[in-house]
């Protein structure tokens, strides 16, 4: 007994200074953490140091229940009844600083110990707050919805559980007001008895102004004087047959411009080929790793192509070319625009020199023009020039199509998506991963023969890029 | 990991009328959901793969699921997947394919997120653009974003393709291979393995769940454009609801000639007002104020138009619903 009562005095030295330390009011954690049986749970989230002193000893949040103290310490622990103590938040898990409190219980309300309070929402997750003992909430010192940190004190709670019958979820009180069945009206002390009364509520001083009828049938539901968006739906039959006018935005309407603009100007048709890629994506799977962990970049498609199609057109410089009025330019610098889909729409920056970059410099390039599209950040000179456009609509999907020219230039590669397909190689049929490719080209400048040459040229270096080493 | 029929799924704290289209929800007959943990409004349809972690509250880890989650996916497929500073997985950096919540108790959490691998896109966008106008609330708010699926990057990847590859990448990480103790469907609504299931599910069905959870809110709309005796003027609706039950309906007519009839209107409503925010109360409401404000023996005509007009207005701003 002696022991016990000493190891009982040591356990509740805690309370027995916090209890001489209180006056009126005392502030305590949410002490939600007592129930924990498990001897070894870590002291999380700033749970009151009690709980390291009690960790082997299972208790209750009922400071006055402490069976394991002598009556000595039991009259210091208990509060008095009628004492008010404040609660505070807990602390906050996922390093997050600040949440939004929500209240489920109201002013008044009797709760028992650990019963939810309220819910913490911080950063999408929910936590709860628990009453650490019997009592009346007296006072939220935050009204719902408030921000809260982690510690603030969130309300006052009146302990003592004789303040009122214990609250199993006690009803909010607005809900007196509505009774489930929808019909029946909150009753009206003077007048109707039924449901539609017989004739006008009397309101008050002046006689109800009485008024000629129109049939309800009559009456034809309008919008009001806002319209309204969404599709009016019941009652009627039928779908919506409301329609919606948005303003096209600057950046759709300037690409409906251009792309009417190519279509009148060029000549446009579209050569087609297609593309073995197994090579391609041999070696990419040969080399990603070691060009990742060199250049700190992925190693994509996007290089292949933009290397071979480089190299496609100092081989037919027409390509590359533009007409300008009667003369047709001749450049000897390869721009390549290429398209990237962004959420706000599509954008076309251009990688200048490319005849003079390998496929690093390219990849490199093409992820900083990436980031600066997704920031915001390109500027009209990463978007203007350009002397060949690469579009990839194997993104979405896309099998077959035919591109349109992004003007001034005069011609425009597209790519389509990658496929296994059924092929012929050296007599048998094999499953390769096949893709289809489109030249889009401007007939006024570029001939036929010119323009099947040079896609094959690029499917000949994309499949075996060997053949821009030995210049073949 | 599990998947539902399609519906429009909002936080613990958020206002369901605010954050989707109900109406549109309503006739599409999809469902309309409220869970126990925070965040925001998402749609789910089957194309969407809901994950939960079910641990302890000591190893709550949210980085932790999703980065399992996110290698399992690109050990797998080669594609660009990374976890945001939001808890959010984006594809490409730029469109996102999962969000998160989560909700810890005294000694269990859980935190559970989507993966939006087939979703119907156009119906997510619809779905989740509230008509609502005119409302004030503290209710958490959802945080808009663009989104893609995993399938319109990769062919290949389908509930099943995903649950499998998850599935192995999670119990490889204890050393375990894929047997049928360890990885098998189950049945969530089954009472003898899931003791007190039913009730919970019982509990989340009913509208006080859904709509009543509703931090309160109050609506403010003005409507202009109707003339009295050739003097134009507005009226002024201001709805409160408390608990997904409307407390209060107050309007303002600022024309004097109208000041009676106002005076009528804001007692009527006084009356009637306190029923639960739906269709067929407010279609009560609608008939009971028709029924009061029509004619009598020496009627007055021109007051019901009038009448109807502000009733016309108060219905309008209850068209959310």
């Amino acid at each position: 007994m002696q022991a016990s009562l000493t190891m009982s005095m040591r356990r509740f030295s805690h309370f027995r200074w916090l209890a001489a330390y209180k006056q009126t009011t005392t502030t305590l954690q949410n002490i939600g953490a007592f129930t924990q049986t498990e001897p070894n749970a870590s002291v999380l989230n700033g749970r009151s140091s009690l709980h390291s002193l009690l960790e082997r000893t299972r208790f209750t949040s009922r400071l006055s229940a402490c069976t394991l103290s002598s009556r000595a310490f039991h009259t210091s622990l208990r509060h008095g009844a009628d004492e008010v103590i404040s609660v505070n938040a807990p602390s906050f898990a996922d390093s997050v600083s600040e949440g939004d409190i929500r209240w489920e219980k109201a002013v008044g309300d009797s709760v028992s110990a650990d019963e939810l309070v309220g819910e913490i929402e911080t950063d999408k997750t929910n936590m709860p707050v628990y009453a650490p003992s019997d009592g009346v909430i007296e006072q939220f010192l935050v009204e719902d919805g408030a921000t809260v940190t982690a510690g603030i004190p969130l309300f006052k709670l009146k302990l003592g559980a004789g303040a009122a019958k214990p609250a199993a979820a006690s009803p909010p009180p607005a809900t007196e007001t509505p009774p489930p069945p929808p019909s029946s009206p909150k009753d009206v002390p003077p007048t109707s008895s039924g449901p539609i009364p017989s004739d006008l509520p009397p309101v008050g001083a002046p006689p109800t102004g009485p008024m000629a009828s129109i049939p309800t049938a009559a009456i034809k539901p309008q919008p009001a004087a806002s319209s309204s968006i969404a599709p009016s739906i019941v009652g009627h039959v039928g779908g919506s047959r409301s329609e919606q006018r948005v303003k096209m935005n600057r950046m759709r309407q300037r690409i409906a411009q251009r792309l009417k603009d190519a279509q009148n100007t060029a000549a446009m048709l579209t050569t087609f080929n297609e593309i073995d890629m197994s090579n391609v994506m041999e070696m990419r799977n040969k080399y990603k790793e070691a060009f990742q962990k060199k250049h700190n970049l992925k190693l994509g498609f996007m290089s292949a192509f933009v290397k071979a199609a480089a190299f496609a057109l100092q081989d037919q410089p027409v390509v590359n070319a533009v007409i300008d009025d009667l003369e047709i330019v001749y450049r000897d610098f390869i721009d390549i625009s290429v398209a990237v889909a962004t959420p706000k729409g599509l954008v076309v920056p251009v990688i200048r020199n490319v005849e003079q970059m390998n496929y690093a410099d390219i990849e490199k390039t093409i992820a900083e023009l990436g980031e600066k599209a997704r920031a915001g950040t390109l500027a009209i000179e990463d978007m203007d020039g350009g002397t060949f456009t690469i579009s990839n609509g194997g993104v979405f999907g896309s099998m077959f199509g035919t591109p349109i020219i992004n003007p001034p230039q005069s011609a425009i590669l597209g790519m389509h998506g990658i496929f296994d397909r059924p092929v012929a190689v050296s007599g048998k049929v094999e499953i390769r991963p096949m893709m289809y490719v489109a030249l889009t080209y401007d007939h006024k400048l570029v001939d036929g023969r010119e323009a099947v040459t040079f896609l094959r040229k690029i499917k000949g270096a994309v499949e075996d890029p060997r053949i821009m080493l030995l210049d073949l | 990991m599990w998947k539902n029929k399609p519906a429009i799924v909002s936080g613990r704290h958020q206002n369901p009328w605010l954050e989707a289209n109900i109406p549109l929800a309503a006739s599409l007959d999809l469902d309309i959901a409220r869970r126990s943990s925070g965040g925001g409004t998402v749609y789910h349809d089957e194309g969407n793969l809901n994950l939960s972690f079910l641990k302890s509250r000591d190893s709550y880890n949210r980085k932790e699921n999703l980065d399992l989650v996110v290698e399992a996916i690109t050990n797998r497929w080669d594609i660009d997947l990374t976890v945001n500073d939001r808890d959010d997985i984006m594809l490409n950096k730029l469109y996102k394919v999962s969000g998160t919540a989560a909700k810890l108790g005294r000694l269990q959490s859980y935190h559970h997120f989507t993966l939006l691998h087939c979703v119907n896109q156009d119906l997510l966008q619809r779905c989740l653009t509230s008509p609502m106008q005119g409302a004030s609330s503290k209710a958490t708010k959802s945080f808009p974003a663009t989104v893609m699926n995993l399938s319109e990057q990769e062919p290949d990847i389908t509930f099943e393709s995903l649950i499998n590859t998850i599935g192995r990448h999670f119990l490889a990480e204890v050393g375990q291979k894929i047997t049928p103790d360890n990885f098998h469907y189950l049945n969530p609504l089954c009472e003898e393995d899931f003791p007190g299931v039913t009730d919970i599910a019982y509990k989340l069905q009913t509208w006080e769940w859904r709509f009543g959870k509703s931090p309160d809110f109050s609506i403010h709309r003005n409507f202009t454009g109707q003339t009295f005796k050739s003097r134009p003027y507005s009226v002024q609706v201001n709805v409160a609801v408390r608990k997904g039950a409307l407390t209060s309906i107050e309007i303002g007519v600022d024309n004097p000639d109208l000041e009676l009839l106002d005076c009528l209107i804001n007692q009527f409503c006084k009356d009637h007002s306190g029923f639960l925010l739906m269709h067929d109360n407010v279609k009560d409401f609608e008939s009971k104020f028709l029924y009061c404000f029509s004619e009598s023996e020496d009627g007055q005509s021109e007051y019901v138009t009038e009448a109807q007009w502000i009733l016309k207005c108060i219905v309008s701003s209850l068209d959310f619903l």
